[in-house]
């Protein structure tokens, strides 16, 4: 039996607020400050989010002890206000703000009450912005209503560019990433910064985050963008970003998500070797990748050696490609006994997931309940989901997959870990 | 107690009809409480003779729990209770929510609880789900609708007539009659009585155009207090006495907006 939630989404886009994505694209841009237009209790799943951020940066060394993280102000709607209008509630959040912190630029947030009562956000960030002189910007979503995550982020980006930027010459060489995927001190950023530099290509920057103002403002001098994704849902969204900042300041971009698995990555190499007339020197870094890929893969097949191993998958499509686990597995020398659809899914959940995997493997693929006696008998449960039994090996994959060979060998040397646990030690490594 | 309430198209008299309603019924010495559900607090005004500036929200906003049933519950003509719900300035906010607040908390104080008759007077046509409170929550379990032979009234009266039909399976909620309120259109009567059965209801009074109620109206008063020997008067004393023995009500069957040009096209050539 999983612990965690049933997934209950069965639509193609994600049932998500559109607001934390706002406070993420800025959370790190020194100077900006963040207000939601909502009740007090809507700044809770931000704050867990900023504090889970924290703990995961503490947890993989890459904490930065003085880094800026934007200030969230709720205008604290309350019941009065989803009857009279919040616009008096908003205009005093802004001052409240401006006096408090000082901001370099605001961001406000509408929630679902702000865009179901049709409060005028715009015109009184406008007024704001002529009283107080300072950049007072408004994003386009309410919170659940026509949003979702990755929109907020999206047209935080958006509305960032429009005000920030303006077309300038472009610097040789360098690239923008676009997106997040742990900030410049994570090991995404790192795999990606090696992977360029091997074709000469120097990351200037990132955006819509961890960008100063003036740092955003040299973003049209990029003579690349790269979008960060990890999933089709959330690529879609910073595709859309770099067409944008191309069709406004004529800035190409790689139209290819992130490098995921060996076979992603060799695509994504072969296919920035050609935009950037290089084919040679991308088969000349595969050939690089592939070296390192192997000796890490050697050493995981040792460590898996005679392992029995199990797939128990509970998340949709939409949440996981499995083809980048079974390639991961196959590469350590792993054929999984039986893949296990947990119950959580819905049956055209599963029907889905059995028609991606049967792409990728002849594995026999059942419901949980047919497979739990294996599952209890296996040495390492590879899955998406915690199980119950603590007694059990369990290897949590990473909700986004990892990026390129780098983000391989990580959750090798991960799953060899746990493989040689002593004893009978069970337990749960996680993929991130 | 007999909960009433009156719905119709923008304009069409909803307010004159229910405060003459309710002074009717007064004056007979009746107990009867009007509770106006319009931000713009003009449905008592005819009862209290002035414009009711202490609404149900604005109270609730000033005094938040600590609001009392005196400050939101006025006397007007014959001791009529009067009480508006209040709401939003145009173009902010969510009146409708105002209406579900200001209701409950009506319902929180307890503040009408004795009245033989309660009047809801409702904003317009029933555009969302606040506006259906009335409807919806067993406030009111007779409806009435105001509309004049003109077809976008009539167009709103059929509207009106799917939230009642709607509700009406879940509840006590009955429709109780088409009050046609003349605007002086050909045929205008017949087309009423006709549309009313098309609903599957009845023309339950006929309030013919007249000088009067705009006399009373530009007074601060009801037909009633003004001109109380009027033949205007006597219309609304009959339309009170009807509404308060009326049994005969029924779960409506709106029509089609085709069929509904049609009728006013047969009704409406001169």
């Amino acid at each position: 039996m999983v612990l965690n939630k049933r997934y209950m989404i069965t639509m193609k886009r994600s049932c998500s607020c559109s607001m934390p994505g706002v406070w993420r694209a800025v959370a790190h841009n020194e100077g900006a400050v963040v207000i939601y237009h909502s009740p007090k209790a809507c700044g809770h799943v931000t704050r867990e989010m900023d504090l889970g951020g924290h703990y995961h940066a503490l947890a993989c060394g890459t904490f930065v002890p003085k880094q800026y993280t934007a200030p969230l102000v709720t205008s604290n709607l309350q019941e009065e206000h989803s009857i009279f209008g919040g616009a008096d509630q908003l205009r005093q959040c802004i001052e409240y703000v401006i006096e408090r912190y000082k901001p370099l630029y605001i961001i406000i947030a509408n929630s679902c009450v702000a865009g179901v009562i049709g409060d005028d956000t715009p015109a009184i960030a406008q007024e704001a912005e002529a009283d107080f002189g300072i950049p007072v910007l408004t994003v386009p979503c309410s919170g659940f209503l026509d949003g979702e995550y990755h929109a907020g982020f999206y047209y935080t980006a958006k509305i960032l560019a429009e005000r920030f930027m303006q077309r300038q010459p472009a610097s040789a060489n360098t690239v923008t990433l676009l997106g997040d995927r742990g900030g410049p001190h994570g090991a995404d950023a790192k795999e990606m910064t090696a992977l360029l530099s091997s074709f000469g290509l120097q990351v200037q920057g990132r955006f819509p985050g961890y960008a100063t103002l003036e740092q955003m403002k040299r973003v049209p001098a990029s003579a690349l963008c790269i979008p960060l994704g990890g999933r089709p849902q959330s690529y879609d969204w910073m595709r859309r970003l770099a067409v944008d900042l191309e069709e406004r300041f004529g800035i190409p971009f790689l139209d290819h998500d992130f490098p995921v698995g060996w076979t992603g990555t060799k695509a994504w190499l072969r296919q920035l070797g050609a935009m950037l007339g290089r084919e040679q020197e991308a088969l000349q870094v595969e050939d690089e990748q592939a070296q390192r890929l192997v000796a890490a893969a050697a050493k995981c097949r040792c460590a898996l050696e005679g392992s029995q191993v199990v797939l128990g998958i509970g998340r949709p499509l939409i949440h996981l490609q499995p083809g980048w686990v079974l390639e991961l597995l196959t590469l350590a020398g792993v054929t999984p006994a039986k893949i296990l659809l947990f119950k959580g899914l819905t049956g055209e959940q599963k029907t889905a997931l059995r028609q991606e995997l049967e792409k990728h493997t002849i594995t026999p693929i059942v419901d949980e309940t047919e497979g739990e006696v294996l599952m209890h008998t296996s040495d390492v449960v590879v899955t998406t989901h915690e199980l119950e039994d603590d007694a059990l090996r369990q290897f949590y994959l990473p909700v986004l997959p990892p990026l390129g060979v780098g983000g391989m060998i990580e959750l090798w040397n991960k799953l060899g870990q746990l493989a040689k646990r002593p004893g009978g030690q069970g337990g749960v490594q996680y993929g991130w | 107690m007999k909960k009433i309430a009156f719905y119709g198209k923008g304009g069409i008299g909803k307010s004159t009809t229910a405060a003459n309603v309710s002074a009717a019924l007064a004056e007979t010495g009746y107990s009867v409480c009007q509770i106006g559900c319009d931000p713009k607090n003009d449905s008592t005004r005819l009862l209290l003779g002035r414009t009711c500036t202490q609404t149900v929200l604005d109270m609730v906003r000033a005094y938040g729990d600590e609001v009392k049933t005196e400050q939101i519950v006025h006397s007007g003509f014959a001791g009529v209770k009067c009480v508006e719900a209040g709401g939003p300035e145009p173009g902010v906010g969510c009146a409708g929510r105002g209406i579900i607040v200001a209701l409950e908390k009506l319902k929180a104080l307890q503040a009408i609880t004795e009245e033989q008759f309660v009047l809801y007077d409702v904003l317009g046509d029933v555009v969302c789900g606040g506006f259906a409170v009335p409807i919806r929550e067993g406030y009111a379990t007779d409806i009435y609708i105001v509309s004049s032979g003109e077809l976008m009234s009539l167009y709103a009266a059929n509207n009106i007539a799917k939230g009642v039909a709607r509700f009406a399976g879940r509840g006590r909620v009955r429709l109780g009659g088409i009050i046609g309120n003349s605007r002086n259109i050909v045929n205008e009567r017949e087309l009423l009585q006709e549309f009313a059965a098309r609903l599957n209801t009845r023309l339950i009074a006929f309030i013919p155009r007249d000088r009067m109620v705009h006399q009373a109206e530009i007074n601060r008063k009801t037909v009633i207090e003004w001109a109380p020997q009027s033949e205007q008067a006597g219309v609304y004393r009959e339309l009170a006495s009807l509404v308060m023995e009326n049994v005969d009500l029924s779960v409506p069957t709106p029509v089609g907006f085709e069929e509904l040009e049609e009728l006013v096209l047969q009704y409406g050539v001169e």
